[in-house]
């Protein structure tokens, strides 16, 4: 598995972070612009055209949004790559239970382990581990 | 053409205009764009704004047509009012 490198996620959120603001910002003109078609060219040619203008002010009003909610969300993924250390691979797994075993200065992500669709073998151990006092002497 | 319809050229070529200029300014933020990530709602909204750029060229270039073909109506209307008072 590898770990994201935080510096393309933190481009890519700035890149949507600018497409969402000038999204909005067409949006508005496309209306705007709707609206003077439809006063200026009314015929049954401009009437299409002022709706297409329109429906395309609502699509890219949409687009604007989601392109806002993207750039948060990759900008907290780049974060969090961050916290996580520079970009690395894991090592590479021989066999079952390779990936049970302790890796000295292991860079493995902390976190719940999910199966994938490899056939590899993960983590034996399932749950929290709850402290337990030693046994008493006797 | 329907006798009450009215185009305005000089404004259509205007309104023209500021469609090319709306699509050259969505071009401007693809150029921008970077294969930065592979994410698939990245591609969607990559593919949207591509679709929104050739809407608005369609848009500009129907309008500059309607502009041209309103303005030689114009013109040969008046040459026909000329000739009929001359």
């Amino acid at each position: 598995m590898t770990r994201p490198d935080p510096a393309p996620l933190a481009a890519a959120a700035d890149w949507c972070a600018g497409l969402a603001a000038v999204l909005a910002d067409v949006a508005g003109q496309a209306g705007r612009l709707a609206a003077r078609i439809a006063d200026d060219w009314s015929d049954d040619h401009g009437r299409e055209w002022a709706e297409r203008a329109a429906l395309l002010r609502r699509e890219l009003s949409r687009d604007a949004l989601a392109a806002t909610e993207l750039a948060t969300d990759l900008a907290r993924r780049s974060a969090d790559a961050s916290l996580t250390g520079a970009p690395t691979t894991d090592p590479p797994t021989t066999g079952a239970g390779a990936l049970s075993a302790p890796v000295a200065g292991s860079t493995r992500p902390t976190g719940a382990r999910l199966g994938g669709t490899d056939a590899d073998r993960v983590d034996e151990e399932r749950g929290m581990r709850i402290a337990q006092l030693a046994d008493g002497p006797g | 053409m329907r006798p009450e319809v009215h185009l305005r050229p000089d404004r259509l070529l205007v309104h023209a205009g500021v469609a090319d200029g709306l699509s050259e300014a969505l071009q401007e933020v693809l150029r921008g764009h970077g294969r930065f990530v592979a994410d698939e709602e990245l591609d969607r909204l990559h593919t949207a704004v591509r679709r929104a750029v050739r809407e608005l060229g369609e848009l500009g270039a129907a309008l500059t047509t309607a502009a041209v073909s309103a303005d030689r109506a114009d013109t040969d209307a008046s040459l026909a009012i000329r000739r009929a008072l001359s």
